[in-house]
């Protein structure tokens, strides 16, 4: 266990998407812009998703009535969440993913070889390979500045104190009276992602007004090691099967040996 | 407000975009097992008669899983790195981790390559390329001696792992398509044994002593290519939902002429009936195998990969 549990609660009921978030950690981590600028085509949102230069994404979820005469915007402050059980984690066979003394999920960038399993391994799709560095790219929680007592960049930014840091158990605590108020407010869709149901508990967690799938959150997302002992089951059956026809092929009949020479030299020429 | 016209699902997932080296790195370790689990098993349940085939069978091993490892390399983002899947630096001792199949991966195409080395040896042994009396003694040690049975045991063991580990990594990961269905190992496991033991028939020179053991190949290669078959249609009835990935569109018509037709019924109406294309109809069938041994795990990679962000 780290000494502490440090992380980050991301009320979006009080963003109003200004980007700050996404500027600082630019700035802070010295992350370069994208080659082109694009407009996506499907949302004011431009910049679309995480990647190995944008750490921190504040998402827009445009949503329409069905005639499309009402609208409402919703933003997320997407980021790595700090699982803890995390299935970058869990697949890199390198061990450079590790966690750090404050609880928080690391790339060890002198470590990694870029095989990109850890892309992968995260339900979130947080990690991309970066052309620059050749080696696996995500939200360090700003390492750095936790090392020296400050809070990550994102969070000093923020205008509107959506970005918390703190201490996880505090910040819970906060997260469900919001949710309170929230619901007397009625939002009756207000709900914390990122209690221990979801993958044990996520460092950086959520305050949603709606459901997670529509920000794109899974509903319930797994390590990808829950399917490895059935992939290893099936595996040994595929073993004896082919092992098993294999021998049937070769094995020395000595009593039939002969007609299958004759066999052999009338069919394979 | 129930219609989100953004689409953020397929958004949240990122494939890998693993390329053209993964593609054909799974190809050949397909055969790499392949030819090594076919050539231990005709040389531990096979006659007398068929070690003159199975030690080409051994020739073939080793070189590809080299090929293997460098394709794999090349792969890393970071290449010069690549010690760092056996060995971690940090703390100066072997990187090992059984939860993930890449590590173990890593560890077995090792070992493999030194069961196949050795078989390689023996097989120039055998051939009388090599006549240096110490690798003679060596190679007839582990091929031949009474530990020989184990020797070759465990590297066949080695072979399928490496056989179905692959199919084991995609089954391992967040893209759907790769996780739907558990058979994939199964299908990967029969496509490499049906494509190496093509390969064996193609290097099988014609000599009637190896009449029958050709006879026995073809009879194994027909069994593999209709496991694959059955793998592949189980493979995609569990894929579900995602079936469409693979079945439809482009890599729809690859899988459907490129490996149904192409890469298993074509060579099986061969196999059934030999005299179709003259003296001519091992080398075709065995070259319509290879050919969709490749074209189904192009399909089973770049298929599920596609419509997420990264590829
Ligand atoms: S969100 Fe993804 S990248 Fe971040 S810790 Fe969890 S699994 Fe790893
Ligand atoms: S890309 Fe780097 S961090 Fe990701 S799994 Fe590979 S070695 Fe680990």
């Amino acid at each position: 266990m780290a000494e502490q549990q440090m992380g980050m609660f991301v009320d979006t009921s009080t963003c109003h998407g200004c980007k700050a978030c996404q500027v600082a950690c630019k700035e802070w981590n010295e992350l370069p812009m994208e080659d082109e600028i694009k407009f996506l085509g499907t949302s004011y949102d431009n910049t679309g998703h995480l990647s190995d230069t944008n750490w921190r994404h504040v998402k827009f979820v445009e949503l329409f009535s069905e005639d499309r005469s009402d609208a409402r915007w919703l933003f997320l402050s997407d980021s790595c969440k700090h699982c803890q059980h995390a299935g970058c984690m869990e697949v890199c066979p390198t061990n450079a993913i590790i966690r750090t003394e404050f609880d928080t999920v690391y790339i060890d960038q002198d470590t990694c070889i870029g095989c990109r399993y850890c892309i992968t391994g995260c339900p979130f799709g947080v990690i991309e390979i970066s052309h620059i560095s050749g080696t696996a790219q995500k939200c360090t929680l700003c390492y750095d500045r936790l090392q020296v007592g400050q809070q990550p960049a994102c969070a000093q930014a923020c205008p509107t104190d959506c970005i918390q840091f703190g201490e996880v158990s505090s910040l819970m605590k906060i997260a469900e009276e919001r949710e309170v108020l929230l619901k007397n407010m009625g939002h009756s869709k207000a709900q914390i992602y990122g209690k221990s149901d979801i993958l044990g508990g996520l460092n950086v967690f959520y305050m949603l007004t709606e459901e997670p799938k529509v920000y794109g959150l899974p509903e319930n997302p797994q390590l990808p090691q829950k399917n490895m002992a059935k992939s290893y089951m099936f595996s040994v059956a595929g073993m004896v099967a082919a092992g098993v026809l294999a021998l049937l092929a070769f094995r020395s009949k000595r009593m039939s040996q002969k007609t299958d020479i004759d066999q052999d030299q009338s069919h394979v020429v | 407000m129930p219609v989100n016209p953004y689409d953020y699902f397929t958004h949240q997932v990122t494939s890998p975009a693993w390329h053209w080296e993964i593609v054909w790195y799974f190809f050949f370790a397909g055969i790499a097992a392949g030819t090594y689990i076919t050539s231990t098993i005709a040389q531990l349940a096979g006659s007398k008669n068929d070690l003159q085939g199975v030690i080409r069978g051994y020739l073939i091993g080793f070189p590809v899983i080299l090929i293997c490892g460098i394709l794999l390399v090349t792969d890393l983002d970071s290449p010069t790195r690549f010690l760092h899947m056996l060995w971690y630096p940090r703390e100066n001792i072997p990187m090992f981790k059984a939860h993930s199949p890449m590590s173990v991966g890593g560890w077995v195409v090792g070992l493999f390559g030194a069961f196949s080395f050795i078989g390689f040896l023996y097989a120039l042994v055998k051939m009388e390329k090599i006549k240096t009396p110490w690798l003679v003694k060596l190679t007839s040690f582990f091929h031949e001696s009474a530990f020989s049975k184990l020797f070759l045991i465990i590297g066949m063991l080695c072979g399928f792992y490496l056989g179905t580990y692959t199919g084991v990594l995609a089954n391992t990961s967040q893209l759907p398509g790769w996780t739907a269905s558990p058979l994939l190992p199964v299908l990967f496991l029969a496509s490499g044994m049906s494509a190496g033991m093509a390969l064996m028939l193609l290097v099988t020179p014609k000599k009637s002593e190896l009449n029958e053991y050709k006879h026995k190949l073809e009879r194994a290669d027909k069994y593999m290519v209709i496991l694959e078959l059955v793998a592949l249609a189980l493979f995609l009835i569990t894929l579900g939902q995602w079936a469409g990935k693979v079945t439809t569109g482009f890599y729809g018509f690859l899988l459907w002429v490129g490996v149904v037709l192409i890469g298993l019924l074509l060579p099986l109406l061969l196999k059934w009936k030999p005299n179709l294309l003259g003296h001519r109809t091992t080398l075709v069938s065995s070259l319509l195998i290879l050919v969709g041994g490749y074209v189904l795990r192009y399909v089973v990679i770049m298929g599920p990969q596609s419509g997420y962000f990264g590829f």
